[in-house]
């Protein structure tokens, strides 16, 4: 890449930045909501264009997802599309983490506004990705708020898409409600699952005390399963009992919480399903097929 | 962002709205500036609910609504001269410089130019999308964002911080 190419993508990288400050200080100015930044989506001869001076990642990531590469065939596509996601999430690095967060662009006025709140009533933690989940050259950071999880996924491309997601309200049943989104591009449809983990209380010990079997950090783990999709494992982050996880897809789809114990036999594996047929608008309902404890190897 | 004049036809005031809100005002912002742009697309709003009979039933309703909105814009410079897109955007200078240095570059190219590289680069749209919304010819929209993108190339370069940055990425070429 010669010294122009470098100039334009760095040129073409800050006016994204410029169009999305553009967009949040209009917004605000004409008390619009504020929605979604803008992105910009690679298609057709454009997007031709813009891919001659790239890398070569990002180059196989938007030819790629075009194609088919769902449950891993056999073509020639597959590896470039391993490119774009991974049905397991790698550990983000700082440099990925402070890129993200630097793109996402998410301020405490951006929340007030979203939360109908006071600025000032903002807690700085909120401004603090709680989930960050590589998969292959994309990156999701993912902020909750009160009432909503802003999920900012950053393609190979360098684009920035940005979804405001209603959560339920944290609770004993929360998990059995994640919140599904669609997110949708000239290139790919994928589907996005932010919801909570289940209950991270333990009973296993009759004779405890109650305080030393409490979990402070949840154990569960979760994965999204579905026909013709790998079996794809879930960011979770612990501490808050939160997962997010994205497949390149849309459909019906499992996911499975499991809780794995000393012994087997007291293992956990709850199961909820998501449908498409009962989205509401942009958000889909998980219906709960499945409660009922099983061994995970059952 | 697509915007098939014929596929996006608005059937109700509402979704005329919507597409002024999502089409129309990103081009406002920039060539006016938010806030000269924001004015302006509250005009072109009232000026929409009062012919919306006509409206609606126009091929390329947006492109009309743009028309609209130069003539709005007149009395915002007519008098007082000022550029409306600003050149000074004191609330990014400390958060992040690289971002304030843009806009004062664009600050500086003419409005159309600024228009077009934000519409594609920016926003992502499509030439033809630009070229259909501002009334221009295809190769128009091409001219602009060439001459455009090589100011900024320039004057970018003309700054003796990235000038050396510059020339570090140039000796790196070199000696591979």
């Amino acid at each position: 890449m010669n010294t122009i190419d470098e100039q334009d993508q760095e040129i073409k990288a800050t006016l994204r930045r410029a169009a999305g400050h553009l967009a949040r200080r209009g917004s605000e100015y004409l008390e619009h909501p504020v929605t979604e930044q803008p992105f910009v989506q690679v298609r057709g001869a454009r997007g031709r264009r813009l891919l001659v001076g790239t890398a070569a990642a990002a180059t196989l990531c938007v030819t790629a997802l075009a194609g088919s590469f769902i449950g891993g065939t056999s073509s020639g596509k597959v590896d470039v599309a391993k490119a774009a996601w991974s049905a397991v999430p790698s550990a983000p690095s700082a440099e990925q983490v402070k890129k993200v967060q630097l793109e996402c662009g998410l301020t405490t006025d951006i929340i007030a506004q979203l939360e109908d709140s006071p600025p000032a009533s903002i807690p700085s933690y909120m401004l603090e990705p709680a989930l960050i989940d590589v998969r292959g050259t994309t990156i999701t950071a993912v902020y909750f708020t009160w009432r909503y999880a802003f999920a900012c996924m950053q393609f190979a491309d360098g684009s920035v898409q940005v979804k405001n997601i209603p959560m339920m309200n944290p609770g004993e049943d929360a998990w059995k409600t994640p919140s599904v989104v669609e997110v949708v591009r000239e290139d790919m449809t994928a589907t996005m699952i932010v919801g909570f983990l289940p209950p991270n209380i333990s009973d296993s010990n009759p004779n405890s005390t109650g305080e030393s079997d409490k979990i402070i950090e949840s154990q569960w783990e979760a994965h999204v399963e579905g026909p013709g999709v790998e079996k794809t494992q879930a960011s979770i982050n612990k501490t808050m009992g939160r997962f997010v996880s994205w497949i390149p897809a849309v459909g019906t789809y499992d996911i499975a919480f499991t809780l794995a114990r000393e012994f087997p036999e007291q293992s956990e594996k709850r199961i909820i399903r998501v449908d498409p047929a009962t989205r509401d608008k942009n958000v889909w309902t998980a219906t709960p097929v499945t409660t009922v404890p099983v061994p995970p190897n059952g | 962002m697509d915007m098939n004049p014929a596929a996006d036809r608005p059937g109700t005031f509402d979704e005329l709205i919507d597409q002024v809100r999502a089409q129309l005002l990103p081009v406002l912002w920039s060539k006016w500036g938010v806030e000269v742009g924001g004015d302006i697309c509250c005009e072109v709003e009232e000026y929409a609910w009062e012919n919306r009979d006509r409206l609606l039933g126009m091929s390329n309703v947006l492109g009309y609504l743009y028309r609209v909105s130069q003539s709005k814009a007149r009395r915002y410079t007519r008098w007082s001269k000022r550029t409306t897109f600003p050149s000074r955007f004191p609330d990014v200078v400390h958060e992040d410089p690289q971002l304030h240095d843009m806009l004062e570059l664009l600050s500086a190219l003419s409005p159309d130019q600024r228009t077009c590289v934000l519409l594609v680069h920016g926003f992502g749209w499509a030439y033809n999308d630009v070229a259909g919304l501002l009334g221009m010819k295809r190769s128009d929209v091409n001219n602009h964002i060439h001459r455009g993108m090589a100011r900024l190339r320039a004057d970018r370069i003309d700054d003796p911080l990235l000038a050396t940055r510059t020339t570090q990425s140039q000796n790196k070429e070199n000696i591979r």
